[in-house]
């Protein structure tokens, strides 16, 4: 009954984004205010009843109704109260439907909080986002409903994937998808700026706040998946270069590119038709993600044509593409170059153009690193891998690119070649940078690596990362000092280059994480109860194997007393867990983390006939923990930055003219 | 109906298995059963053998997983072919042989980076155009264009009055 009602609810979603769309097209065309009105509230009342919808399949899952298929699928009875809760996106009609929830719940609060100097681009934008979303919602109802009824209804369920059973799964989805989803704001009010043919007084502020806050919801997110990554699969790292990996980070790299457009833009008005293009592809890209993973086209060319989901998506993705190229080829015209003469040079807006090449090149590389597989099976037949090997050819070069960049970039000034102390800032960061790589090098036990090249590459690269912070901090300490270190002026007019700061410092942090990890020490050990190994510095005891329940999960754990140069710093506790739907055995993996680096120990096997042997696999990973820091701070930097009042304000450039 | 319906479903629901395409960062390292018999093999890490067994499964692909290599997982296939790859390391054979010999068996497949011959030569050349190249194009796009248009398309103020100053010039010698 409930289904039925859900279904029906969605139904009439779709129907109304529909009239949406053609209300606010005409609405656009005859200048009509109160049409527009009219497709605003269309879309607040889809978002009201996707809402309900969602509501009522979240009541279905408590109530363990199985006579609906995806819950039957994806719950069980056994299964935890939260999991519950999170079972609602671990499959695919959920997580659809949560996309849509999201897109639909963002795009209303785009359209109730415009700003007035907007009002004119508004029916675009309200039939932009629109038209994305009623396209959804018939994906929804005819490809994947998540409402649809299996009968007879059964007395319980298959049971939610073991793997997603766990705490950062259940926050990473609805994340990443906020990001996907806010990113369509930014694209909505870029082909609205087209369609209207000019870029609107209010347009580069809010589409800066929607661009970072999308942005900071793809760093958690992203990050939230590698560190589920992490935890639950037992592999000792938190990114593989996977291609579900690479399609969520290939619009965090054009929305960072979009931000740094965005900033020239805002000072000097150029590269106006590249941010309507960037806007545009991140969007473009988020839903490209996730038509690959979604089709079956990455596992092969073959199975993609077995699925209904993906020709639907390539005709959508494809229309998308179409509609606004068109639009571009003809509008683009209008969206006229600033009207004062500001010259390129060698200065601050050059370095953001190199850096939004820098970060594009990258998109790019990863886009066809992930595609090629596809590429080159249906174009010659043979099966090809493309996995962490060859990104990692390419990115660690980037990504030093990029630290060298962002420490120029940020000493630059706008329109002048002239670098305010630079010469003198740089020589006091590189003697800054010479202890600060030191710490690393100590801290992180860097000397130990193996391979001569990795470790040159280290060496270099932690020396880049140290100069580029301590240039970064020079320069703020700077601009501290022109204000006369009036931290009341400072943070009431430069949030923006504040939050900045952050951001870019949280890249740096992130780096040098990075750099850290090249060096990875494991070993796999099989050991007898009482015995004790030595594993650089750690004595690990070994007691026995023992069988713990845990809510809906049975843990074999081997426990092991861990201590360092002779005192005992605790137990861990690797375990396999068996969960009763799945005949698999999970792995939960054990960690000793000091700011340094993390003991990670997996409990590979295990005797079943006492307990008393077992192989453990374990790891030393340094600077794992700068990762999850750097994510921090990047989306604290990011949030600052949003509630900049300033930036992208008008009415400033307005006042600079006069003068 | 709702039958047929929902044997698609199960369709679906059999591809996104495969392609473990269940939340957006999923990569399904596979755990597998756990051998019965035997405690799972201590692989060497240290020494040459050792080096060069890292260095042969860490460019291998677990043919079940998605995204890891063999030396990273501990999947039943993977197990094996670290086998093989320890037995013909310690047989003395290079990096390049075994790699060969696992190219003939499973085809390039296996390898975890596309080995730059024939049309896999362009996943390798890209990166290394759009780098080379991009340099010349952001220059010829944009900082190029240092003559900039007013709003009616016309250059402005500012270099006209610069060439009649110049034209003036001309004109009094």
């Amino acid at each position: 009954m409930l289904a039925d009602l859900g279904f029906y609810l969605l139904l009439m979603c779709l129907i109304s984004t529909c009239y949406g769309v053609v209300s606010a097209v005409l609405a656009a065309v005859w200048r009509h205010r109160r049409l527009y009105r009219s497709s605003r509230l269309a879309l607040t009342a889809s978002c009201a009843m996707s809402v309900s919808a969602a509501i009522m399949l979240w009541y279905m899952f408590f109530n363990r109704d199985y006579s609906v298929a995806y819950i039957f699928k994806t719950s069980s009875n056994d299964l935890p109260q939260v999991y519950t809760l999170t079972a609602f996106w671990s499959s695919l009609e959920g997580s659809h439907f949560l996309w849509t929830l999201l897109l639909c719940s963002y795009g209303t609060i785009a359209l109730w909080t415009y700003s007035k100097d907007n009002e004119h681009i508004m029916p675009y934008v309200s039939a932009s986002i629109q038209a994305v979303l009623g396209w959804m919602f018939y994906l929804l109802l005819s490809h994947s409903d998540p409402f649809l009824r299996l009968f007879p209804a059964r007395p319980d369920g298959q049971g939610m994937n073991t793997l997603l059973q766990n705490p950062y799964m259940a926050i990473h989805p609805p994340t990443l998808f906020t990001g996907y989803t806010a990113l369509a704001i930014p694209a909505a009010y870029s082909v609205a700026a087209l369609c209207y043919g000019d870029i609107t007084e209010g347009w580069l502020k809010t589409t800066r706040r929607w661009t970072l806050y999308a942005w900071c919801a793809l760093t958690a997110g992203i990050i939230l998946g590698g560190h589920w990554a992490y935890v639950e699969l037992g592999w000792s790292g938190y990114w593989a270069w996977d291609p579900v990996e690479n399609s969520s980070f290939i619009p965090w790299l054009f929305c960072t590119a979009l931000l740094h457009s965005l900033v020239v833009q805002d000072k000097l008005g150029h590269l106006k038709r590249l941010t309507l293009i960037l806007a545009f592809l991140a969007f473009f890209f988020s839903f490209f993600g996730t038509f690959i993973t979604r089709s079956g086209v990455i596992s092969s060319v073959h199975s993609f044509a077995e699925s209904p989901i993906g020709p639907n998506y390539l005709a959508f993705l494809a229309g998308m593409l179409l509609v606004v190229a068109v639009i571009y080829g003809f509008r683009a015209p209008s969206i006229l170059p600033p009207e004062a003469d500001k010259a390129w040079g060698v200065s601050k807006e050059s370095a953001l153009v190199i850096t939004q090449f820098l970060l594009l090149t990258l998109a790019a590389i990863v886009c066809v690193g992930t595609l090629y597989p596809i590429v080159s099976e249906a174009i010659t037949g043979e099966r090809t891998t493309v996995q962490a090997p060859y990104f990692n050819t390419f990115a660690p070069w980037i990504g030093l690119g990029l630290v060298v960049a962002i420490a120029l970039g940020n000493m630059m000034r706008y329109q002048t070649s002239k670098m305010p102390g630079g010469p003198k800032l740089m020589a006091i960061a590189a003697a800054v940078a010479v202890p600060l790589t030191a710490a690393l090098v100590i801290g992180g036990d860097v000397m130990s690596t193996k391979k001569p090249f990795n470790l040159g590459a280290q060496l270099v690269g932690l020396f880049l990362c140290a100069w580029s912070t301590a240039c970064l901090t020079g320069d703020l300490w700077q601009r501290l000092q022109d204000l006369r270190f009036n931290l009341g002026l400072f943070f009431s007019r430069n949030l923006a280059y504040f939050g900045g700061y952050l951001a870019h410092i949280g890249l740096l942090i992130a780096i040098a994480g990075f750099l850290g990890n090249y060096r990875g020490l494991q070993k796999i050990a099989t050991l007898t109860s009482g015995e004790t190994i030595d594993f650089y510095g750690y004595q690990l005891r070994f007691d026995e194997i023992r069988e713990v329940q845990k809510d809906n999960a049975t843990l074999y754990q081997g426990a092991l007393d861990v201590s360092r140069a002779g005192a005992p710093i605790g137990a861990i506790k690797p375990a396999r867990s068996r969960y009763p739907t799945s005949s698999n055995l999970n792995h939960e993996v054990a960690l000793m983390s000091t700011f340094w680096h993390d003991l990670y120990v997996t409990l590979s096997d295990f005797d079943r006939e006492n307990g008393r042997k077992a192989t453990f696999e374990l790891h030393i990973n340094p600077t794992v923990r700068f990762v999850w820091i750097a994510a921090f701070v990047m989306v604290i930097g990011g949030l600052i930055a949003m509630f900049d009042r300033y930036r992208g304000n008008k009415s400033r450039d307005a006042i600079r003219a006069a003068i | 109906m709702m039958t047929i319906q929902f044997s698609r479903i199960l369709k679906i629901f059999s591809l996104i298995l495969v392609n473990t395409a269940v939340a957006t960062t999923l990569i399904a390292g596979e755990s597998g059963p756990v051998d019965e018999d035997a405690l799972k093999k201590a692989w060497p890490s240290d020494g040459p053998v050792g080096e060069l067994f890292h260095e042969v499964a860490g460019s291998l692909r677990c043919p079940t997983c998605t995204g890891l290599s063999v030396l990273e997982s501990d999947a039943r296939f993977s197990q094996q072919i670290k086998q093989i790859v320890l037995e013909q390391v310690e047989a003395g054979k290079n990096r390049e042989e075994i790699l060969q010999h696992f190219t003939e068996r499973y085809g390039p497949w296996i390898l975890r980076s596309p080995p730059p011959r024939g049309f896999n030569v362009l996943a390798w050349l890209m990166p290394l155009t759009i780098l080379l190249l991009g340099p010349p194009a952001v220059w010829f796009f944009v900082w190029r264009k240092r003559r900039v248009m007013n709003t009616l398309g016309v250059r402005s103020a500012d270099d006209i009055i610069k060439e009649m100053h110049g034209r003036l010039k001309e004109m009094q010698t």
